[in-house]
């Protein structure tokens, strides 16, 4: 069966890492084909991309800018503000910094008219 | 015909009568306690859930979904008990939340919520996910409820 994780690879494109004086800033365009397994059963007749896959492309920009998995070991002040369907595309944003052997960010998602999906707080430690 | 929505209802109960979740994406099994503010259930991952990483590990993010399906789970009861239709819930807002240990595929969890704050549609929880007394995730949701067509 496919795996959540497994399938996020292939709905992510156009990936960008850029060093800022504060951090890093990555970015992403996402977008989940009906098929994606996380549309499954949620919900029947009316597919809703979860809020959990959110906050995984986010860890998933983390893990492609610093090259190692990770664990997300904490969300704060995580707003979701819209429902994305298949096929949406989604722009994903991230500012990461190191701050004692894990890592902070800032993330946002956001439609392609920029109209806010989701944003928040996260930390990430190593695997 | 029998409407099974106007049955009565005994805990505990299999998630998927008090969901719109289905398979593969209904990720507790049941609802075990509900009384006051409270709510409690139990979720399993089973070897072949979608939620196994390539690494045979469970995907993080799992532990805010079976927060925030026990919390559905509840509404489901709560709404069957009072012989209405569900109330469609929204995840708002996640906040607080921390993973403190990993879990194994094929352990047993126990989600218990606490409803903390109901202000008309918005509620909070607070949630926790143990395996037998370990903590493994805390964490605040805020779900808005959809009461349009409500008298």
């Amino acid at each position: 069966m496919q795996s959540l994780q497994q399938e996020l690879s292939a709905c992510c494109q156009d990936f960008q890492a850029q060093k800022q004086e504060n951090g890093l800033q990555v970015s992403a365009i996402f977008c989940f084909p009906p098929s994606y397994p996380g549309f499954a059963g949620h919900f029947p007749e009316r597919p809703v991309l979860p809020a959990i896959i959110q906050l995984a492309t986010i860890r998933h920009l983390a893990e492609l800018a610093l090259t190692i998995p990770l664990l997300p070991t904490g969300y704060g002040r995580t707003k979701f503000r819209g429902i994305v369907p298949p096929d949406e595309k989604i722009l994903c944003s991230l500012l990461l910094k190191e701050v004692k052997e894990q890592w902070t960010g800032r993330f946002s998602i956001r439609r392609t008219n920029n109209e806010l999906v989701a944003e928040g707080n996260c930390t990430f430690a190593k695997k | 015909m029998t409407d099974t929505n106007k049955q009565p209802i005994f805990l505990p109960c299999p998630a998927e009568k008090l969901l719109p979740h289905r398979l593969p994406m209904l990720l507790i099994d049941s609802l075990i306690s509900r009384i006051g503010d409270r709510a409690t259930a139990l979720a399993k991952v089973p070897t072949d859930s979608i939620c196994i990483d390539p690494d045979g590990g469970i995907l993080p993010e799992f532990f805010i979904e079976i927060m925030a399906q026990t919390m559905a789970a509840s509404n489901g009861y709560d709404a069957r008990c009072e012989n209405r239709p569900p109330r469609s819930g929204f995840l708002v807002g996640l906040d607080n939340f921390q993973l403190l240990e990993r879990s194994a595929v094929g352990e047993t969890l126990r989600i218990e919520i606490l409803k903390t704050l109901e202000v008309g549609p918005l509620k909070i929880f607070e949630g926790q996910v143990f395996c037998d007394d370990k903590v493994l995730a805390v964490g605040e949701i805020k779900v808005w409820e959809d009461r349009e067509n409500e008298g």
